[in-house]
């Protein structure tokens, strides 16, 4: 199968239009892939300290050169990739289970489970999120787990807000009350009938947040908080880079280059997939309440 | 009429009073959460080696470490009251004021990265908009892509790299007037214009399709006084609201940005209080900031509803600040 092919049935499988959403969607698989092969691809330890190759321009050997280690750095940059890419999809899919089951339960018993529970979430939303996930981070010192945590704990409230607004949308439609009336239980109304009205609604907003997360493991791998040293990750490798920028910027280019194209994919393929999957009006993301603060989160996530 | 902004005012200052308790009780339970005994931690910082378990018993008595959590939380609560926030683990610093003498120069650069960006963000979103679907609005969003997606430490090498080193226009780091300020405030005003853009060209868009603007455009006015004086106006409202919610989220890349160029301000606060596991001053901050967060979007609000009273009606029915 010739490149060109490949990436225009990665656009008919993701249900992609916009070329440039079906190349952002080339590129997530692209690094997905890596970053589960990259134990087994044909590349250098990331790790190996070469004392006679510091700061090699590229070669053969070292596609991309070598750092001031003498650590090849496209070896490093795939492992970066592992890091990242590993770390944003568990993330992810601790966040979207615990926003969901929150503004689930949020949204479909009120009262005061749902005051207590948005309070809870305006607490969390009353931080910078970078800041919050560095404070954490901090806390806990390097490594997988505290970075996990880290971005948990900052980006579930965001997650339980939207799913509490469309459930209580939901809520007095006809056919919940059918459900309800034809003796359903709260939790299979629950699951059959709310959870996959909100669901695509989830992964828009999941895709697009993971070019947030992204961001963030860079930053906090920049801060030091990331990865433990020696082992490889995008941002560390950017900060690293630091005193050789003037005699090396590749060091710091290639990394900041391999961060913003991630980030870059994962925003036009959540942009691509707003457009096609949501069920409300095309181009127009998530809130279905009308008013004055409509506008203003409609933009929002436009933004 | 004045009743009803007072009534408002009130009751939005009262709904901000278990978000800021919540925030303290963060703040508290993170750092008591976090592995290490902050009485080792200090001993080890005095002496350089570990410390006797005598020792560390008797510090923690000293600090109040032995009591239960609810006791010790709400002694720091009624302290932070007081604006004491307790001294650092490592320096010995009240941790207060060491916050309020670094908070300037991080709202500084905040503040003029804001005002940057609005000057860039907002022409080029109209711009967009009034030329939606043409090459220049293509590349606008493009741009704006990019500046969305690049993080801000990358992109302050970027401007050392060509504006500091290569063309010598500013100091490649440090503090003091505004040649220092010049680099870090375009680093972090270039992501929030791409942000603004979009969100303008969006919402422009949007007013571009309202039946008065067709009117103001069958009267014959001409294009550019349609967009400024008719569309502008109007789309600039959650443009204006958001400013304020994003806010906090400029602060959280100023602390980033700082570091990049060697900026004093809270940025590096923070770091030095991460790298030394100073747990007060690390609990202090994140009260401090979610603080500076809640007023200002308090402050947003209240001077929004004086703009535009439809905000204060919404308000009758549910208030929900927007995430940051």
């Amino acid at each position: 199968m010739r490149p060109v092919d490949a990436v225009a049935r990665i656009g008919s499988v993701l249900r992609l239009r916009d070329p440039l959403a079906i190349a952002g969607g080339s590129l997530i698989v692209m690094l997905a892939i890596v970053a589960v092969a990259a134990p087994v691809l044909p590349l250098s330890d990331p790790n190996t300290i070469d004392a006679i190759h510091r700061l090699d321009t590229p070669s053969v050997a070292h596609p991309f050169g070598t750092d001031n280690l003498g650590r090849d750095v496209l070896s490093r940059l795939a492992w970066g990739a592992r890091w990242s890419m590993g770390t944003v999809a568990v993330a992810t899919v601790l966040i979207m289970s615990i926003g969901v089951a929150v503004g689930t339960i949020a949204g479909y018993f009120g009262g005061i489970v749902d005051d207590l529970l948005m309070r809870l979430v305006d607490v969390f939303l009353a931080l910078p999120s970078l800041l919050l996930a560095l404070a954490i981070g901090g806390l806990l010192g390097p490594g997988f787990t505290s970075v996990l945590m880290a971005l948990v704990c900052v980006w579930w409230a965001s997650y339980a807000r939207m799913v509490r607004g469309l459930v209580v949308a939901l809520r007095s439609h006809e056919y919940l009350v059918a459900a309800r009336s034809l003796g359903g239980s709260d939790l299979h109304v629950l699951v059959r009938h709310v959870l996959p009205n909100v669901m695509p609604s989830v992964a828009v907003l999941a895709t697009i947040e993971m070019g947030d997360l992204v961001l963030a493991v860079a930053a906090l791998g920049f801060l030091g908080i990331g990865v433990q040293a020696p082992n490889a990750e995008w941002g560390s490798m950017v900060s690293d880079a630091r005193p050789f920028l003037l005699s090396a910027p590749r060091l710091a280019f290639w990394p900041g280059l391999a961060i913003t194209l991630t980030v870059m994919a994962f925003n036009v393929v959540g942009d691509g997939f707003r457009d096609r999957f949501d069920p409300r009006t095309p181009g127009r993301p998530f809130v279905p309440k009308s008013g004055s603060r409509t506008r203003v989160a409609q933009a929002s996530s436009d933004a | 009429m004045s009743v009803m902004v007072g009534g408002y005012v009130s009751r939005r200052i009262l709904s901000v009073l278990p978000v800021w308790l919540g925030l303290s009780l963060l703040a508290f339970s993170l750092s008591n959460l976090a592995p290490g005994d902050p009485a080792e931690v200090m001993l080890r910082q005095q002496t350089g080696e570990p410390p006797g378990a005598a020792e560390v018993a008797l510090l923690r008595q000293e600090m109040g470490l032995d009591q239960p959590f609810p006791i010790r939380y709400g002694r720091w609560l009624a302290d932070a009251l007081r604006g004491d926030l307790g001294e650092s683990y490592s320096t010995g610093n009240p941790v207060a004021r060491t916050l309020i003498m670094n908070l300037p120069p991080t709202l500084e650069l905040a503040l003029s990265s804001l005002i940057l960006a609005i000057i860039l963000g907002v022409p080029l979103g109209v711009v967009g908009a009034a030329r939606n679907g043409t090459v220049i609005d293509h590349s606008l969003r493009f741009v704006s892509l990019v500046g969305a997606s690049i993080p801000a430490f990358v992109l302050g090498y970027l401007l050392i790299l060509f504006l500091a080193v290569n063309l010598r226009l500013f100091p490649v780091s440090g503090s003091g007037g505004w040649m220092y300020l010049a680099l870090p405030a375009m680093t972090l005003a270039l992501a929030e214009s791409a942000a603004l853009a979009r969100l303008t060209r969006s919402s422009m868009m949007a007013v571009l399709r309202e039946d008065y603007v067709r009117t103001a455009r069958a009267k014959g006015l001409r294009s550019a006084s349609v967009l400024t004086r008719h569309a502008l106006r109007n789309a600039l409202n959650p443009v204006v609201t958001l400013l304020g919610l994003r806010f906090g989220r400029l602060l959280g890349g100023a602390v980033i940005v700082e570091i990049v160029f060697s900026r004093a301000g809270l940025g590096t606060v923070m770091i030095d209080a991460i790298r030394d596991r100073d747990y007060s001053m690390i609990q202090g901050f994140i009260l401090f900031i979610g603080s500076v967060f809640v007023a200002s979007n308090l402050i947003v609000d209240v001077v929004y509803s004086r703009l535009d009273p439809r905000v204060r009606l919404d308000s009758e029915k549910e208030y929900r600040s927007a995430p940051g």
